[in-house]
């Protein structure tokens, strides 16, 4: 039967499953459909405040006078992040630590990017220490305390310069001030940008609470790449060569879990285990490796593409899309032309999904009728 | 019913005997090919935003998928008198 349906996959007239649904079932039936399926577009900007694997990207420790960064890996986990905490403390000179948020969903315009761009930094000059958390239901509240001099924290578009904060007492702000010491990263650029010299951290210690587990990483000395590795019984991800089993498990608990501590929340957890369970069960499943694809990769050093070879192009070398000209000729003349392409690439988007739904729905209109 | 749900719980069987069998090494060398080239396609980001083509391809691929998903569904439901 399966061969058969496979060699004619548009043949409505084999089986008869369908039609025998009562016109309830059938309106249930189609309504999954969408939710299923719009689930799976805006799985990672669903909501402001369940943050998936995707959306934290690396957090990355600088020292050493603009070293190479140090990157604690993010935790491989799905789940309500509750609490950031950022500790560390300045060596000789100065220290910067910092969570940054970065993935290619970055450019997302509002309409269809709900959750919350973030990114936060800690500086302690001279010998300072601090600590940093992120509060709130929605995360827009910065907390810092300690001796440390001065923080950076930027959200969305809107970069929130400096920001000293002694325990629930906002010391002092400066919006808009030059950009401290530290290495952040620049909205709209998709590169970092070391700003100033970087002194030494000393030691550092970072920690976050994903569905009520506290994953942490202590970094002392000079730093090095470190694994963080979630210290939950919950299966990291669920690959595809992981354990099912252990992951339907694991997701049950999360679903039996949400129930009672996230009432509010619970429609959304729902959707969030029959997606995890869906996604790790069914064949589907190796294409689960999208999403974390799209998350782990990020803007490359490489340069400009450079067309060069001895005996071609007459032993000349010719760099193709030099990123400064074409950039400059738009600013001259007020024509952001990478912006309409953006307007362009999402109307073609959801052009294709409008046409797809169509397509579809109209195959289940002719199942009905068959 | 009987008969959907015992279709339903095969296939789940067989695809997940088959996602224990195939080695890790397999999937992760495919994930760093294509995070390699993903990251390289920066490159083009003199011209374009790279980061929103990403995302449009990212939307296009779950939103086919998530329909395939359903479309598994549909083929056990309409198979199944």
């Amino acid at each position: 039967m399966i061969g058969s349906y496979l060699s004619r996959p548009f043949d409505l007239e084999v089986g008869r499953g369908f039609d025998s649904l009562g016109g309830l079932m059938k309106k249930i039936y189609i309504i999954t459909f969408f939710v299923l399926v719009m689930f799976f577009v805006f799985n990672n900007s669903a909501s402001a405040i369940v943050y998936n694997e995707s959306q934290i990207s690396y957090v990355t420790l600088t020292g050493g006078g603009g070293s190479n960064p140090t990157q604690f890996l993010r935790p491989q986990i799905e789940g309500t992040l509750t609490s950031i905490k950022v500790y560390e403390t300045g060596g000789d000179s100065s220290g910067a630590l910092c969570i940054v948020q970065y993935n290619a969903k970055q450019t997302i315009p509002k309409v269809i990017y709900t959750g919350i761009e973030w990114g936060l930094c800690t500086a302690a000059w001279g010998t300072g220490q601090g600590l940093m958390t992120y509060q709130g239901s929605d995360f827009t509240e910065l907390w810092y305390s300690g001796t440390a001099t001065g923080s950076i924290a930027f959200k969305k578009d809107k970069f929130y310069g400096l920001i000293f904060y002694q325990g629930d007492t906002v010391l002092g702000s400066v919006f808009g001030g030059s950009y401290p010491q530290g290495r952040y990263y620049h909205r709209g650029e998709d590169n970092w940008d070391n700003a100033g010299n970087i002194g030494n951290v000393v030691a550092a210690y970072f920690e976050m609470v994903i569905n009520g587990t506290i994953y942490n990483q202590y970094q002392n000395g000079i730093p090095t790449s470190t694994l963080m590795l979630p210290i939950s019984d919950c299966a990291a991800g669920a690959t595809f060569a992981s354990s099912t089993l252990d992951m339907v498990r694991c997701s049950m608990g999360n679903f039996i879990n949400g129930i009672f501590n996230n009432i509010t929340g619970l429609i959304d957890k729902i959707i969030s285990v029959i997606y995890g369970i869906l996604r790790n069960i069914f064949p589907i499943n190796i294409f689960s490796h999208i999403d974390n694809d799209f998350s782990v990769a990020v803007p490359t050093s490489a340069p400009d593409i450079v067309l060069s070879g001895a005996g071609l192009f007459g032993n000349r070398s010719y760099s193709f899309l030099a990123s400064s000209t074409m950039d400059n000729a738009a600013a001259s003349i007020g024509f952001d032309y990478k912006k309409i392409a953006d307007y362009f690439m999402y109307i073609v988007t959801f052009g294709i999904m409008l046409l797809s739904t169509v397509l579809i729905v109209k195959h289940l209109k002719n199942d009905k009728t068959e | 019913m009987f008969k959907t749900l015992l279709k339903v719980f095969i296939i789940i069987a067989v695809f997940t005997t088959i996602s224990l069998v195939i080695p890790d090494g397999i999937t992760a060398d495919m994930d760093s090919a294509v995070q390699y080239f993903i990251s390289n396609l920066y490159v083009l980001n003199s011209i374009m935003h790279v980061a929103t083509f990403l995302t449009c391809l990212q939307i296009i691929v779950n939103f086919i998928f998530g329909a395939c998903i359903f479309w598994f569904f549909h083929f056990i439901i309409k198979h199944t008198g």
